[in-house]
């Protein structure tokens, strides 16, 4: 249970008080978190006038107090004190050594509410937008896989098609840069494909060459999905996520994205980036959207 | 007749916290407003075009260039600095 209520008073609140009243009107509440400010430095010695914009104020605080009551307690009262540092109307002055001073507001306030997303739009997907499918060419590469072992392949295959995709064409290739290139530049050349995502061969061992079979190929590396590849796959994997070089990059309008062989990461790659950024709806910025600009001079 | 608020550091500048003015009709908006008081307090005339300063009015954040005719309540705000 949790409840808001703002008061601004010209005399002292008893916190004390009404921390007390607040756990009476909240009997059966898991437990109660409070913050108290006090005046910082010497007492005696330093004053704090607070001035505030009577009404403007406990309406600003109101709207705060609603957006602080969707968390749970610590995150309230952390939340509502570095929002109203820096968004309530109040002006604060000092008196120290014998002058009051104004008090501005720091740097520090703003990198504290920026913390908070709450009151910024969230990245994702936008429902009233159009979704555009995309064309994706899988190519699983392995010496040992077949097309009945190819739980990878499989596994995006069945992604790409619940997400409401295209399968543009499937594909096995050995691990030799060759064939790999080959069929990648097959694709590359046919309009009909957008994207190829290929799974297998972005580790460190010798038969390991997918990497050297097609970033040689990229016109444009997108340095951002090895990141967040990682990013996503330390989640799952930990330190074990250093053995992937997987990457991506952009081809003559073509988007080649290189996914390590096991399912896990597949999957991690999938649901974690490409679902998102192959969808039009998604906001701000998305791969799909691009498309039509790939090939501009 | 509409009333003038100045909060914080501007009340300074100001003189006074709250004035009540009447405006001549070519004050439309806080531009305006900002830039006929300071034809005559020109110190506050660019302590309220500070870019930091907000406008409040009847309750509302608005922008320099929007209408304030009607307005009851007009509120300069500087840059808040904390609870």
């Amino acid at each position: 249970m949790s409840g808001f209520e703002a008061r601004i008073a010209p005399d002292a609140l008893d916190p004390d008080a009404a921390a007390a009243n607040f756990r009476r009107r909240f009997p059966t509440s898991g437990g109660v978190v409070t913050f108290v400010g006090q005046v910082r430095g010497e007492a005696g010695e330093t004053r704090l006038s607070l001035e505030h914009y009577p009404g403007y104020a406990e309406r600003e605080i109101e709207k705060l107090g609603r957006a602080a009551l969707r968390r749970d307690a610590f995150q309230a009262v952390d939340f509502l004190m570095d929002y109203l540092k820096s968004e309530a109307p109040f002006w604060k002055r000092e008196f120290a050594g014998g002058v009051w001073r104004w008090i501005e507001p720091r740097a520090q306030d703003r990198i504290d509410k920026a913390r908070w997303k709450e009151l910024q739009p969230m990245p994702g997907v936008s429902e009233n937008l159009p979704f555009l499918p995309v064309r994706i060419a899988v190519l699983t590469v392995s010496d040992t896989r077949t097309r009945e072992s190819d739980a990878s392949g499989d596994l995006l295959q069945q992604r790409i098609e619940q997400g409401g995709h295209t399968l543009a064409a499937r594909a096995l290739a050995p691990d030799r840069i060759d064939l790999v290139r080959a069929q990648v530049e097959a694709w590359i050349a046919d309009p009909s494909v957008d994207v190829v995502i290929s799974t297998g061969g972005t580790g460190l061992t010798g038969r390991d060459v997918t990497v050297e079979a097609l970033r040689p190929l990229f016109e444009k590396e997108i340095d951002g999905f090895s990141v967040l590849f990682h990013k996503v796959s330390f989640e799952s994997v930990g330190l074990s996520t250093l053995q992937s070089r997987a990457c991506a990059g952009l081809t003559r309008g073509t988007l080649l994205i290189l996914l390590p062989g096991s399912p896990g990461a597949v999957k991690d790659a999938w649901d974690g980036i490409l679902r998102h950024q192959l969808d039009s709806r998604y906001r701000p910025c998305n791969f799909v959207e691009l498309m039509p600009r790939l090939m501009e001079t | 007749m509409v009333r003038v608020l100045f909060f914080g550091r501007l009340r300074e500048s100001a003189g006074a916290g709250e004035k009540d003015l009447r405006l001549p009709d070519d004050v439309a908006t806080p531009a305006d407003l900002i830039a006929w008081l300071g034809a005559e307090n020109a110190a506050l005339g660019r302590a309220l075009g500070d870019p930091s300063v907000k406008c409040v009015a009847d309750l509302a954040i608005v922008s320099a260039q929007s209408s304030i005719r009607g307005v009851r309540e007009i509120a300069f705000m500087p840059p808040v600095s904390g609870g």
